[in-house]
């Protein structure tokens, strides 16, 4: 084994301008860096100078598969510094339309990107062939979160109808009704999903992770809650800057995030599941216990089940706000833009989104601060691969290359978000 | 029942080169009113499945970025074989286009005739207009187009 460099040039299913290097010396791991290189996006740089109505839609360009996220958290923030609150039927829309957002992005990484991994496949197009039947229910899940996310936000990708106070145009009880069918099909499928996803072979690997996510005292957390952990963390959003810092590395354009005085953590659907299981929906809860999932699972292969339960509960979700929705008498409330700073942090399919504005008496944006969830992961991903491969140093390159593909898509990266990566390489000494 | 034929166009007419799906397809559809259907890039491509699955002869027309000469047309015979690979985006959330192609073609979707047109793009910077090379490209790749579509 000695001398030899492995090397895979564009890591499948992963998107962007970067490599994941791996370097073992005398068979011990001794580096682990993700290197991105694709270039800043300068979002937040360009956010300044902008009215605050704009941040809504310029920030739900940033990510073609979580828009609605950074909507959300642009829209909270924003109402943080002008002292609104949005409730009632606005507050369950927003609910709605981030429940069509889980299931279309958990649908797609589930049955498009995750699941050849345990299936043994390359992609879903060689998957497609032999389990036509899974790719299909993947399909169609997804098709009907998009058709939530175009119903409620105007277009599915980059939606245009939400703004600060609520929306442009709120939907009729019949509109709404009309996916009520589709949606009671999702829910079977959804618990078809989880059972097949529990079926499914999972290496044994955990470690000792903290787990950060949000919590409400009523409901599984979508837009609003403390934010918590497992190891002590209770704080309100806008103290996230107290406890958290984002680093520069030399080898990456992406910041990496750490606890202040404790280090890498984990955000996204285990972490949520974690630490909010007690406020998942009866349904999402007994399907866990009849798949023998834990109320706390610390291996993040299994993350393919908890987004199958986070669809279940999303899909269940989304129905008992249709059955509850009365047409609010107008479909924002009224904004007075004051000079402040307001913070705002919504969980994103991979898990919390940061947004924190300092806005002028104008309504102008002074500052931006952004930080999205792969960027929060990417320390933890480092600390997995370096984790696994020291536990797995005896497998051969190519399984081991393969493995490593698949810790990495544990947490479902969203390189656009933090910027990209591509390449692995793993180098023997 | 299946639509008899269709002419998808794929693209962002803010993005250079990469209008060139759309624009074909406005102009077929000057044509051909009923058989025509603009994906904008904004869109998600899943779409693109549902559409395979329902038409009997299809036509798709998208630029492309291989590595080619700019203004390279290639035309496949997507119902028989299969889209190079080098035509994939690697993405962690979003398929190409030829991606889910060959998913339709897994699931056995594939319409029974489908012709893909991609043109190698020069510049897919916003607001950068179509290139030269694609301009020209465009017109052989309308005849083309013209042939399959009315000739069969």
């Amino acid at each position: 084994m000695k001398g030899r460099v492995l090397k895979v040039d564009y890591l499948a299913r992963v998107e962007g301008e970067g490599a994941m290097y791996v370097k073992i010396k005398d068979n011990s791991v001794v580096d682990v860096k993700l290197k991105i290189y694709e270039p800043p996006r300068f979002f937040e740089a360009f956010l300044r100078g902008r009215k605050f109505s704009e941040a809504p839609d310029i920030t739900a360009r940033i990510c073609g598969i979580c828009p609605i996220a950074y909507q959300m958290s642009s829209v909270h923030a924003m109402e943080n510094a002008f002292k609104i609150k949005v409730d009632g039927q606005i507050r369950a829309l927003r609910r709605l339309i981030y429940c069509g957002e889980w299931i279309e992005s958990h649908s797609l990484h589930i049955f498009m990107l995750h699941a050849p991994d345990f299936l043994g496949y390359e992609d879903a197009i060689k998957m497609a062939k032999d389990y036509p039947e899974i790719v299909k229910l993947g399909l169609k899940l997804k098709k009907i979160g998009n058709e939530l996310v175009s119903l409620l936000g105007g277009r599915e990708i980059h939606p245009i109808n939400v703004r600060v106070g609520g929306f442009y145009k709120v939907p009729s009880k019949k509109e709404l009704k009309s996916l009520v069918d589709k949606l009671e099909w999702a829910r079977d499928s959804a618990i078809e999903t989880v059972k097949w996803t529990a079926s499914l072979e999972f290496p044994e690997f955990e470690q000792d992770y903290e787990f950060v996510a949000l919590r409400h005292p009523d409901e599984y957390p979508f837009n609003e809650g403390n934010l918590v952990s497992n190891k002590g963390l209770n704080i309100t959003v806008d103290q996230y800057d107290e406890h958290f810092i984002e680093e520069h590395v030399p080898y990456s354009n992406a910041l990496h995030s750490i606890i202040k005085d404790r280090g890498p953590y984990f955000v996204g659907p285990l972490a949520r599941y974690n630490l909010n299981f007690d406020k998942l929906s009866p349904i999402a809860r007994e399907l866990a216990d009849e798949v023998k999932l834990k109320p706390i699972c610390k291996n993040p292969f299994k993350s393919i089940i908890v987004r199958s339960i986070e669809i279940l509960h999303a899909v269940d979700e989304a129905l008992r706000i249709i059955s509850e929705y009365e047409p609010p008498d107008r479909p924002s409330v009224e904004i007075e833009p004051c000079s402040g700073t307001g913070y705002g942090c919504t969980e994103a399919p991979r898990g919390i989104l940061y947004h924190r504005y300092r806005i002028d008496s104008n309504g102008i944006i002074l500052d931006a601060k952004i930080v999205p969830p792969t960027s929060q992961n990417q320390k933890m991903i480092e600390s997995d691969l370096y984790h696994f491969v020291s536990k797995n140093i005896n497998l051969d390159r190519d399984k081991l290359i393969w493995k490593c593909e698949q810790v990495i898509r544990n947490y479902d990266p969203c390189i656009s978000c933090a910027t990209h990566f591509l390449k692995l390489y793993i180098e023997r000494e | 029942m299946k639509f008899p034929r269709l002419i998808i166009g794929v693209g962002n007419v803010y993005r250079g080169d990469d209008a060139l799906g759309h624009i074909l397809a406005r102009y077929l559809r000057g044509k051909f009113p009923c058989c025509v259907k603009i994906l904008d890039r904004d869109s998600d491509m899943v779409s693109v499945i549902d559409l395979l699955n329902c038409v009997e002869r299809c036509i798709l027309i998208d630029a492309v970025c291989s590595g080619a000469k700019p203004g390279t047309i290639f035309r496949y015979l997507a119902h028989r074989d299969n889209i190079p690979v080098k035509f994939f985006r690697y993405s962690t959330h979003a398929l190409s286009i030829a991606e889910y192609v060959e998913i339709a073609r897994g699931l056995g979707y594939l319409p029974e005739y489908l012709v893909i047109y991609g043109v190698e793009g020069r510049r897919f910077d916003l607001g950068a207009g179509l290139s030269p090379e694609v301009k020209m490209a465009m017109r052989r790749v309308l005849k083309s187009i013209m042939l399959d579509f009315e000739g069969k």
